[in-house]
């Protein structure tokens, strides 16, 4: 069951990743590689990140269950807003991860309005993000 | 920070676009209890199949539209017969 803390968010369907991001990507076994490849097809192809939870200075991750965690943005780039994939954790790795990313990003002038997905039904209380 | 951009393409040659495969992923996806990345796989095999050149075509193809498809990748209020229906077409596709 997914936990109370966790949204779909709408994002940007273009991202950008950090070197760490993408090496860690290329280094992990098959079947981790369908959860993180499927997730970023869902991105490009649909602008949506199920199972996401805010963390704090506009960092949030996207939970699976076995622990794995990929760590995310939402950033103002050349008045654009551009989706930054940061880096990722599992077990023990998730607190340093989260120090890295929150580092990288303070280069950055983060997006700070709602990212939760609303289709404009009864049944959410969060804006689209626009 | 050296960043790379995703480019966002449709990769004919992908495992995502076989729906063999999509089914396989789909069972270890339920085995592993990780439920919600179900339509992950879905919106994969939408992407990268050459079957479906874009979401309205897999969406006629279950009997909806694109805006009613997003709302059930995004894990929104829409029928359960929507989700069967997109296994269902997997299935199809896989035959």
């Amino acid at each position: 069951m997914a936990s109370k803390d966790t949204f779909t968010a709408e994002v940007p369907k273009e991202f950008e990743t950090t070197d760490e991001y993408t090496k860690w990507k290329e280094a992990i076994d098959g079947s981790l590689k369908d959860y993180v490849e499927a997730a970023e097809s869902k991105i490009e192809n649909d602008g949506l990140i199920t199972n996401a939870k805010k963390l704090e200075n506009g960092l949030y991750e996207r939970k699976w269950k076995n622990g794995l965690r990929v760590y995310f943005s939402v950033v103002i780039k050349d008045e654009q807003k551009t989706l930054l994939i940061l880096g990722s954790g599992k077990g023990k790795e998730q607190a340093k991860a989260i120090k890295q990313c929150e580092k990288i990003l303070e280069e950055y002038n983060v997006y700070t309005g709602e990212i939760k997905f609303n289709d404009g039904g009864n049944h959410g209380t969060s804006k689209k993000f626009e | 920070m050296a960043l790379r951009k995703n480019l966002n393409k449709k990769v004919k040659q992908s495992r995502f676009a076989d729906p063999k495969y999509i089914l396989e992923a789909l069972k270890n996806f339920m085995n592993d209890g990780e439920f919600h990345s179900m339509t992950d796989l879905i919106s994969a095999y939408i992407k990268h199949s050459p079957k479906y050149l874009t979401q309205e075509e897999f969406a006629a193809a279950i009997g909806t539209n694109r805006q009613t498809l997003h709302r059930m990748m995004a894990h929104e209020n829409v029928s359960l017969n929507l989700f069967f229906s997109a296994l269902e077409q997997i299935h199809d596709d896989a035959q």
